[in-house]
C-alpha cells in the first residue's frame, strides 16, 4: 500500500495555516474598524479644531483691521497654529476667499483657495472649512495627506509583526498537541500491524479514546470471527483426518485377514495387491490430509516449542520402529526449539524419515543431526541430478518414479517449516561427500 | 490372554477381533463405554484394545476412571487421531501404547505382545526352557535348535503358561485366555490342546497338578 504523508503533519500544516488565515481576517477587520474609528476621531479632530480657533481668528484679524497691524503677538499667534511636526495645516482667509495667513510646513502657491464650508478635500488631503458670519473670515483646516493610511498601516503592521514569529511557534505547538492526541492511533495502527496471517491474539490494548473505541471493538469482531472461522478450518481438517482414517483402517485391516486366511493359496496375491493399493491410498489420503491441514495455517506457534519429545514420539510409530535399527540421531534432540506447533513438527520429521528409509540404498543407515535451531537427515544414495534437486519441494515430484511415494511429502514439509519462517534445504551430494542426499530445516 | 476390544467401527472391530483371535487370544468386542464396564467388571482382561471417539463418551475418560481406580491392566490406544496432544494426553493418563490409523494388523500384533510381555511375569521375550527355546516377539518355538509349528490356539496356550512360568495356570484362567464370551468350550479343549504341546514339545515342559491346573516349570 502506498502512504501519503503524515497525518500529524497535515494536520499540523493546516492548523497552522488556518491560524494565519484567522489571524490575517480578524488583522483585516480590525484594520476597517480602526480605519472607521480613526477617520471619525480625526474629523472631529479638524472639525473641533476649526470652531475653537475661528473665533480666535476673527477676533485677532478685526485687531489687524482695526489698526494695531500685524504685531509680533500676532505673528507668535500664527505660528502657534502650527508648530513644528504638527499634523494639520491652517488657512484664515477673507470673505473673498482670499489668504491671510496661512500656517503650514510646505508652501502654498495659491493665494486663494476655494474651499467649501465642511468636510472637503484640499490637495487630497482631509480639511475641514468653516466661515465666521459676522466678518466672513473662514478658516480651513487640514490635515497632512496621507497621515491617516500610514498611521493605520503602521497599526496594522504592529498587529502583524508578532505574527511572522508567532507562525513557527504556533505550527511546532500544533504539531505537538496533534502527536499527542495521536498517540492511541499510532498505538493501535502498530498493534494492529503485528497481526496477520500467523498471529491472530486479540489486540488487548485497553481503554480507548471515544473515537478509536468503536475501530477497536470492530477489528477485535474481525480477529475473533476470523480465529473461529479459521479454527473451523483446522478442526475440519483435522475432523476430516479422523473420519477418512477409520474406513480405510477398516478396509486394510479387512484386507490384511483376508490375506492371512488365504496363506498358501493362489489366491493370497490377489489380496496383497488389494493391500498394497489401499497403503498407497492411506499414505495419500495422509498427504492430502495434511496439505489441507497446511493450508488451514495450522503450523505456526506463537510460542517458541520445544521438540525434543516429537522425536521420542514419531520413532515410536509403528513404520520408523520397525526400522530403529537403521536410524541414528546425532547431536541433541532434546534442545531444538521453534515456533512450529508440534503436530506440525512431526508432520516435517515423518516426511523427511520416511523419505530418507525410502531412498536410502539396501538397508544403509538414516542419519539424523540436531542442532538448536536446526535438524538435518540424511541417506546414502547416489547423487541426485541438481535440476531434479531444485524440484524436490514441488508437489508430485519423485526422485525416483519406481519408489512408492506420493511426491508430496517433502513438499509439505518444505510449506510447513516456511510457514513457520524457516527453511528446508536440499543438498546432493551431501556436503564434503560424494554421494547420499541431505534434507536440512533450519528455523530462523 | 484374554483381549477387550473396545471400538464402534464394525469393519475395523471385526478384522482386529479377528486377527487377534487368529493370533490364539480371546476377544470380546464391545462398542460402547458402558458395555466395556459391565465387561471389565466380569472379566480378568490381560490387555484392552481402546478407541478414543465412542458414541457414549471419550476413551480417554474411560482409561483415566479405569487408573484411578487402580486398575492397572495394559492398555493400547487405537486412534484416528494423530495429534501429538492428544497421544500425549493418552500415554499421561496411563496407556501402554498408541497405534494411530490406519495401521497394519502384524504391528498390533506386535505391541499386542510387546505390552503383554511388560506386564507379565516374563520380561525377556526368549525364554529357554530345557531344550525348548520360546519367543514370544517372534511367535516362535524351537525344540534343539529345529523351529516347531503350533497352531493358534497351541500358541495361545502356551503363551499363557510361558507368561506365568513358575505359576500354576488354572484351566478356567486357560480357557478365559482362549475363548470370547459367547464361544462354545468343548469340556476337553484345554487338555486337547496340552496334550498337543507336549507331544511337539516334549512332555517335561508343562507339568499338571491335579485339580489345581498346569505350568512351565522355570527351568
Amino acid at each position: 500500500m502506498s502512504v501519503r504523508g503524515s497525518i500529524a503533519q497535515r494536520l499540523a500544516v493546516s492548523l497552522g495555516l488556518s491560524a494565519v488565515v484567522l489571524w490575517l481576517c480578524a488583522v483585516g477587520i480590525a484594520g476597517y474598524v480602526i480605519r472607521e474609528e480613526m477617520n471619525d476621531a480625526f474629523n472631529q479632530t479638524l472639525r473641533q479644531s476649526a470652531l475653537r480657533l475661528l473665533p480666535l481668528a476673527a477676533h485677532e484679524f478685526e485687531d489687524m483691521i482695526d489698526g494695531d497691524g500685524f504685531d509680533d503677538h500676532d505673528a507668535r499667534f500664527i505660528s502657534g497654529l502650527t508648530e513644528q511636526g504638527a499634523n494639520l495645516d491652517y488657512f484664515i482667509t477673507d470673505p473673498a476667499g482670499r489668504i491671510l495667513i496661512f500656517a503650514s510646513d510646505a508652501p502654498i502657491n495659491k493665494t486663494e483657495i476655494t474651499v467649501k464650508p465642511g468636510f472637503s478635500t484640499f490637495n487630497e488631503a482631509p480639511a475641514f472649512a468653516i466661515r465666521d458670519r459676522e466678518t466672513g473670515i473662514g478658516i480651513v483646516v487640514v490635515e497632512h495627506a496621507g497621515l491617516r493610511t500610514t498611521l493605520l498601516r503602521e497599526s496594522l503592521l504592529a498587529m502583524l509583526m508578532p505574527l511572522a514569529a508567532l507562525i513557527p511557534v504556533l505550527i511546532f505547538f500544533v504539531y505537538l498537541a496533534v502527536r499527542a492526541a495521536m498517540k492511541p492511533i499510532w498505538k493501535l495502527g502498530r498493534v494492529i500491524s503485528q497481526r496477520h496471517g500467523h498471529n491472530l491474539e486479540p489486540l488487548g490494548i485497553g481503554p480507548q479514546p471515544r473515537e478509536l473505541a468503536p475501530v477497536v471493538d470492530e477489528v477485535e469482531n474481525l480477529l475473533d470471527r476470523l480465529r473461529a472461522a479459521i479454527e473451523a478450518e483446522r478442526s475440519f481438517a483435522a475432523e476430516s483426518a479422523h473420519e477418512l482414517r477409520t474406513p480405510i483402517a477398516g478396509a486394510l485391516a479387512q484386507v490384511q485377514v483376508l490375506r492371512n486366511a488365504l496363506n498358501g493359496k493362489p489366491d493370497q496375491v490377489f489380496a496383497k495387491q488389494a493391500e498394497e493399493a489401499l497403503r498407497n491410498l492411506a499414505a495419500l489420503s495422509e498427504s492430502l490430509l495434511q496439505s489441507s491441514r497446511l493450508q488451514a495455517g495450522f503450523a505456526v506457534s506463537s510460542k517458541a516449542e520445544m521438540l525434543g519429545q516429537i522425536f521420542d514420539l514419531v520413532l515410536a510409530e509403528g513404520e520408523f520402529s520397525a526400522a530403529a535399527g537403521r536410524i541414528s540421531i546425532t547431536g541433541k534432540p532434546q534442545s531444538l526449539s521453534a515456533n512450529i506447533v508440534p503436530d506440525a513438527f512431526a508432520i516435517v520429521l515423518r516426511n523427511l524419515l520416511r523419505n530418507a528409509l525410502l531412498y536410502a540404498q539396501g538397508n544403509d543407515a538414516v542419519v539424523m543431526y540436531c542442532g538448536v535451531d536446526w535438524m538435518s537427515v540424511s541417506n546414502d544414495c547416489a547423487p541426485l541430478d541438481p535440476d531434479l534437486l531444485d524440484k524436490l519441494a514441488t508437489r508430485f515430484v519423485r526422485g525416483d518414479d519406481t519408489k512408492r511415494g506420493s511426491g508430496l511429502g517433502l513438499s509439505i514439509a518444505s510449506g510447513i517449516v516456511e510457514d513457520c519462517g524457516g527453511r528446508l534445504s536440499f543438498s546432493s551430494p551431501i556436503a564434503n561427500q560424494s554421494r547420499g542426499f541431505e534434507a536440512k530445516v533450519t528455523f530462523a | 490372554m484374554r483381549v477387550l476390544l473396545i471400538e464402534d467401527d464394525y469393519i475395523l472391530g471385526s478384522a482386529i477381533r479377528s486377527h487377534v483371535a487368529q493370533q490364539g487370544h480371546g476377544v470380546d468386542w464391545v462398542k460402547r463405554l458402558d458395555e466395556a464396564e459391565d465387561a471389565l467388571a466380569t472379566m480378568d482382561y490381560g490387555l484392552l484394545l481402546l478407541d478414543l471417539n465412542l458414541p457414549d463418551g471419550r476413551g480417554l475418560d474411560f482409561l483415566k476412571a479405569m487408573r484411578k481406580r487402580r486398575d492397572t491392566r495394559p492398555v493400547i490406544i487405537t486412534t484416528a487421531q494423530d495429534q501429538v496432544a492428544v497421544r500425549i494426553e493418552g500415554l499421561n493418563a496411563g496407556a501402554d501404547d498408541y497405534l494411530v490409523k490406519p495401521f497394519d494388523l502384524d504391528e498390533l500384533t506386535a505391541r499386542l505382545s510387546a505390552v503383554a510381555r511388560r506386564f507379565g511375569a516374563v520380561a525377556d521375550p526368549a525364554i529357554e526352557i530345557g531344550t525348548v527355546s520360546v519367543d514370544l516377539g517372534r511367535r516362535t518355538v524351537m525344540v534343539a535348535a529345529k523351529e516347531i509349528d503350533l497352531t493358534s490356539r497351541e500358541w495361545a496356550v502356551l503363551d499363557c503358561l510361558v507368561r506365568n512360568k513358575g505359576t500354576l495356570v488354572s484351566k478356567p484362567q486357560l480357557e478365559d485366555s482362549l475363548y470370547a464370551f459367547g464361544a462354545e468350550i468343548e469340556s476337553n479343549a484345554v487338555e486337547v490342546f496340552v496334550s498337543r504341546l507336549r507331544k511337539k514339545l516334549g512332555k517335561e515342559l508343562i507339568v499338571t497338578s491335579r485339580g489345581l491346573g498346569y505350568k512351565v516349570p522355570t527351568a
